[in-house]
């Protein structure tokens, strides 16, 4: 079986209300993918979130390289989860998430 | 240089907060529509303000006139993507540097022979993301199909294409980044999506400042040295 090659994505979420718990935020992410690609794309993207801080909205999102621009574009899509208005920034896009470990911190 | 060029801020406060939004962001520059009522020659912050003219006639006289009354005063001239007539004689027209296509497909059609002229004159095309983040199912999915059929069309013409925020709340501000992957979802090819973003629009206004400085007269003519 091929090994699928996976990327980083270090990013902002920009919000105005209440803080979104990790839980919310990889829902209304795949709820978008899943809407804007389909279901197989959901299935196929293998999206986690590897790291997430609610309260400044910093995280590491993971998924594969052959879904990655509809993962994002799905994310950059969002305007609202639950009651909080939002807007998701990526920064920075890595292989490894040691490098992006190294730019958060 | 990176500019957010359609943003839309009603009074001093929301243009204010759309600033420290836009500079959160990273963008260096916005334009606004000099429409409303702020004295945009104010400086504030140290996010560069351009100001942006929106022809708002619908017949080609009277956009012709109002043409020539932004042209001195703003730095980007947008025409919208109306009618056929008005359409072509907006890509035609040097003075407009943008074609603003609306959301509504039976009132926003781009056709090849529009987008031929305009890739003549160098007039880009431009798709505003707003729609895309309030708009949700079946709604959103006629606006993708608009969206990705006049920058297909555009493409295969050579046009070039310009994506904004067209925001009007600090939210619906997109970062650059993000505009270039919501670009990809309407069917340009990441570097396309890249160049709508981070190389059109700087052109358009280094072009544009060239046109309004004192010694340019016409393209291909202007004064280098005057005499004594």
């Amino acid at each position: 079986m091929k090994m699928e090659k996976k990327r980083h994505l270090l990013f902002k979420l920009h919000r105005l209300g209440p803080p979104v718990i990790e839980r919310h935020l990889v829902s209304a992410i795949r709820s978008s993918l899943h809407t804007l690609y389909g279901e197989v794309c959901v299935a196929t993207s293998k999206l986690y979130l590897d790291e997430y801080d609610s309260t400044n909205g910093e995280g590491i999102l993971q998924c594969n390289l052959e879904n990655l621009n509809e993962v994002v574009a799905a994310a950059c899509m969002l305007s609202r989860i639950e009651e909080t208005e939002v807007s998701f920034q990526p920064l920075k896009l890595s292989g490894s998430l040691r490098s992006l470990k190294q730019t958060s911190h | 240089m990176l500019i957010d060029f359609n943003v839309r801020a009603d009074t001093s406060e929301s243009l204010a907060e759309m600033l420290q939004a836009a500079r959160v962001l990273g963008f260096d520059a916005i334009a606004v529509s000099n429409n409303t009522r702020i004295n945009l020659g104010k400086e504030v912050s140290d996010i560069e303000l351009l100001s942006r003219a929106d022809i708002t006639s619908r017949s080609i006289r009277g956009m012709k006139t109002q043409a020539g009354q932004h042209r001195k005063r703003a730095l980007i001239i947008a025409a919208p993507l109306r009618g056929v007539l008005t359409a072509n004689w907006a890509a035609e027209d040097s003075r407009v540097d943008l074609l603003t296509l609306h959301t509504d497909k039976t009132q926003s059609r781009l056709r090849k022979t529009t987008a031929k002229l305009a890739a003549q004159n160098e007039t880009a095309l431009e798709i505003c993301i707003d729609p895309l983040l309030h708009t949700w199912g079946l709604q959103r999915s006629k606006i993708i199909k608009t969206y990705r059929e006049a920058a297909s069309v555009a493409r295969d013409a050579g046009m070039p294409i310009v994506l904004s925020s067209g925001a009007s709340r600090p939210l619906s501000l997109r970062s650059p980044k993000a505009l270039q992957f919501i670009g990809t979802a309407l069917g340009m090819r990441f570097q396309e999506a890249k160049k709508a973003v981070f190389e059109i629009p700087e052109a358009i206004v280094s072009r544009n400042r060239h046109k309004m400085s004192e010694g340019h007269i016409a393209p291909g003519l202007e004064i280098v040295q005057e005499g004594q």
